[in-house]
């Protein structure tokens, strides 16, 4: 990441300020939506494939009905993918029991996992990243009082994401400082490091000792109120049990196999 | 680079979730009864503050290769562990949310690997340990982090291994795996470990009362907490013990499940499809029993067409083509809904 | 509190580690009135503002609102008197959007959330940032944040208010919006600042700080078109006093 990276990330926070049916429904319901989501998909037989094709229909329609360009999804899941994959591979590795044989091809254990894992990955990472587009961190955050999380740890969750784009312009500014006065060298050495981040806590402390005088100033006297919830609507549970019956449902039978016979049925009854 | 949800079962992911809360719920309690409210802007800001430094590396000298601070340890030094856990909690969370780092079934697991081990053994039974008396020496300081940070990070990795292995979702033998993560982690450790050295020195020579702030370390205020007597020296050796054995002798120790080891002799080629049934898959099939109303389900009526070899990978050509056109399914009605004025 | 006069008895500050940041300052202020404190850099013009609320206690000598002095068990009297803009405002601004951050005093002073909600709205209207309520701060230009700033604080009615280099870092059409909305506050206005074109706009009176001690108190023009004294004490005569137009 550098100086001009961090005017992508803050791209995702302005997705999140749209109108769409999804943007406006509940941020608990959505947060939990995504959740069960990621949780029943890992909960498959790491072997499986095929059972997972129906779960693209939730990431689809978040994207297609909240209006969000596919393009500023895929920015943010391409750099992490080559992680995903540098985990994945060592399964067709060390997981060489043949499975099948499709002429020359030989099909082993290892690669289905492999693509599974993928799979698997892909469908959880994009639905978090659709969670943030839709709501937004801070939504996010507020709405986690409905799981009874405790108020501090929100609080930390808003004010670290708050003052996140501050401390990562100040470091890059001071970095880029330091490298200008160190020709030739793409780090800086340890000794410039440990003065820099040495500095910077020091100013990062003051600014909070600031930050706190400005509290108090506003009369802020230790308690974390935070910002009351929207109530559940109708629509919020409509959402939740809809997805849910079918994240249930697509997990118990897998469609893939029952869409496939009835096709190949079909596709026999006329040759 | 945190652990993410492919690699992590349900089961195991939910397991770590529920420490992980109960120990986010047992230090937000103790930072309650914290008499100075300040410490809450600074929570905020020394996470911002983790996430910026974890963006600038320092070269290695010799190495022409760069590293970078993780943060627990020196979160530790500056909040003491309560605090310092919600923060590095909380740092987790926004990572995994808006960066995908780590995911969001994993962050039970990553919160306790990367919390409680740098909170809660690392800094109070390493860290202070040797730097409790107040005339420490820059060098006792620099060490103490070394080890500190290190055994944190070994700690962590086995806590990786462990949490991977009982999901059982990578093919990764546990061997090779504990193989490549504990020197990897060893080395981190020893950089993470000087660089916070480095700077925590640096802060006592420039800033030294932001090392003793009070309320941070809710045992006293004045900073560092009182040894508890003749028990210090067993503790130590013990820790070091640990670490030499967890990082070296791991390779041909026998103190782990047995189970784990299973999986080793099962993949060394047979071609039989065994069904999947790890050792600890068995042994959480009780909990499994309950926690799964979703039996997998066969369609048994699949034919093959002729000329096809039969293939049994617990799926059929059905399931092939069908999970094809169900894609195709999944995706064409998902851009249907595409309310048309979003229609570019 | 009694038509809000500012008083400071001899006041002096000095801090933990034995800098003496103001010794002896006398001045009273009535209620209404606009009084701009310069001084160069290191005269106490921050320090002065500080405790001007509460968040620092004079080491000898009183501070006075209304008659009552600022000691612990009266600074809550102060901190709902006084309205204090700090220089930085990413320091200020540290709730996730601008509703939430002008609401945060607001609760603080256990309002009923209707009367915070009205608040609220009319504080955005007067300042006119309606638009970017649902905003986060950190989206925001530096003048915007100055106003939202300066709205947080409004919001809670205080009948003073402080600010500290209110116009740094504003770009003139920001400045210039600054400066408008501050003449149509009829609080009671202290500025600390370098900005002496501003001062001239916003300030009839002037205190005249150096090296902590109180130098000069009195009308603007006055104490700005001296130029011996300025620049004695770190400052200059502002262009816009130099050159008096006839038809001004």
């Amino acid at each position: 990441m550098s100086l001009s990276g961090i005017r992508n990330l803050k791209n995702i926070d302005d997705l999140a300020g749209g109108e769409s049916f999804i943007h406006k429904l509940h941020p608990a319901v959505k947060t939990l939506t995504t959740f069960l989501f990621i949780v029943i998909v890992m909960s498959f037989n790491p072997y499986k494939i095929t059972p997972l094709a129906p779960f693209f229909l939730y990431p689809v329609v978040i994207l297609s009905i909240s209006g969000i360009p596919l393009k500023q999804i895929l920015k943010p899941i391409i750099p992490v993918m080559p992680f995903i994959i540098f985990v994945a591979i060592f399964n067709p590795f060390f997981d060489r029991i043949i499975l099948a044989r499709i002429g020359n091809i030989t099909i082993t254990r290892g690669m289905i996992s492999f693509f599974a894992i993928m799979i698997r990955s892909l469908l959880a990472i994009s639905s978090v990243f659709l969670l943030i587009a839709t709501t937004g961190m801070y939504r996010v955050g507020h709405a986690l009082q409905l799981f009874k999380v405790p108020p501090i740890f929100i609080t930390q969750i808003i004010f670290t994401y708050r003052y996140l784009f501050v401390l990562l312009e100040e470091i890059f500014t001071m970095q880029r400082a330091a490298l200008l006065r160190s020709p030739a060298n793409k780090h800086v050495s340890l000794k410039d490091y440990r003065y820099l981040l040495s500095s910077f806590i020091g100013r990062s402390i003051d600014k909070s000792s600031r930050i706190y005088t400005a509290m108090l100033a506003r009369g802020f006297n230790g308690n974390i109120s935070l910002q009351k919830i929207p109530s559940l609507k109708f629509h919020d549970i409509i959402f939740l049990s809809c997805w849910c019956i079918f994240f249930i449902t697509a997990r118990i039978w897998n469609f893939s196999e029952i869409t496939g016979t009835i096709i190949l049925k079909f596709t026999k009854s006329f040759l | 680079m945190h652990m993410a949800d492919a690699l992590i079962s349900p089961q195991v992911g939910g397991t770590m979730w529920v420490i992980s809360a109960g120990f986010i719920a047992y230090c937000a309690k103790k930072i309650k009864q914290c008499l100075n409210p300040s410490i809450i802007p600074l929570m905020g800001i020394l996470g911002a503050f983790v996430f910026a430094s974890q963006m600038i590396n320092f070269s290695i000298p010799m190495t022409g290769s760069s590293g970078h601070i993780g943060g627990g340890l020196i979160l530790a030094v500056l909040l003491g562990p309560y605090a310092g856990f919600i923060t590095i909690a909380s740092v987790l969370t926004v990572q995994a949310l808006f960066f995908a780092d780590g995911g969001l079934l994993a962050l039970g697991c990553n919160i306790f690997n990367l919390g409680f081990f740098s909170m809660f053994i690392a800094y109070p039974l390493i860290y202070k340990k040797i730097t409790e008396n107040k005339s420490s020496s820059y060098t006792t300081t620099i060490l103490a982090s070394t080890l500190a940070a290190t055994a944190g990070l070994i700690l962590g990795a086995i806590g990786v291994v462990v949490e991977t292995k009982l999901s059982g979702i990578t093919a990764l033998p546990f061997k090779t795996f504990f193989a490549l993560m504990i020197p990897i982690h060893i080395a981190i450790g020893i950089i993470e470990g000087i660089a916070t050295g480095l700077i925590i020195t640096a802060l006592l020579k420039t800033r030294p009362e932001i090392l003793s702030q009070s309320c941070m370390r809710p045992e006293t205020s004045a900073g560092y907490s009182t040894p508890i007597p003749g028990s210090r020296p067993v503790l130590f050796t013990f820790l070091l013990a640990t670490i030499i054995t967890g990082g070296i002798a791991s390779w041909f120790a026998s103190t782990y499940p047995d189970g784990l080891e299973w999986s080793i002799s099962r993949l060394t080629g047979s071609e039989e499809v065994p069904p999947y049934e790890s050792a600890a898959h068995q042994k959480l099939e009780v909990i499994q029993q309950k926690f799964s109303f979703m039996p997998d389900y066969n369609f048994k009526e699949a034919e093959t067409p002729e000329g096809w070899p039969a293939i049994s990978m617990g799926t059929s050509l059905a399931g092939i083509v069908g999970s094809f056109i169900t894609l195709l399914i999944a995706i064409t009605a998902g851009f249907l809904l595409k309310p048309s004025k979003n229609r570019t | 509190m009694s038509h809000h006069i500012i008083e400071f008895i001899n006041v002096s500050f000095k801090y933990p580690d034995g800098t003496e940041a103001l010794s002896n300052i006398s001045f009273r202020l009535e209620h209404g009135c606009s009084v701009a404190i310069i001084g160069a850099n290191g005269a106490g013009k921050s320090t002065l503002t500080l405790l001007l609320n509460g968040c620092l206690y004079p080491s000898g000598g009183e501070v006075r609102i209304g008659n009552i002095p600022l000691l612990k068990e009266t600074v809550g009297h102060f901190r709902k008197a006084v309205g204090m803009i700090f220089q930085n405002p990413d320091d200020q601004l540290f709730m996730p959007t601008v509703e939430e951050d002008i609401a945060f005093g607001l609760a603080n002073l256990k309002l009923p959330q209707e009367e915070v909600n009205k608040r609220v709205a009319e504080v955005l209207k007067i300042t006119g940032i309606e638009h970017l309520r649902n905003k986060p701060p950190y989206r925001l230009s530096a003048g915007e944040k100055k106003i939202v700033s300066i709205a947080g604080v409004i919001a809670m009615q205080p009948d003073i208010l402080v600010m500290d280099e209110p116009s740094a870092n504003l770009d003139p059409r920001a400045r210039r919006h600054l400066i408008e909305l501050l003449k149509s506050f009829t609080h009671t206005k202290i500025i600390a600042t370098h900005d002496m074109e501003f001062v001239v706009e916003t300030c009839q009176r002037v205190i005249l700080l150096s090296k902590g001690k109180l130098v000069a108190d009195g009308i603007t023009t006055k104490i700005l078109t001296n130029e011996k004294l300025m620049s004695e004490h770190g400052l200059e005569t502002p262009h816009i006093l130099r050159h008096i137009h006839p038809h001004s």
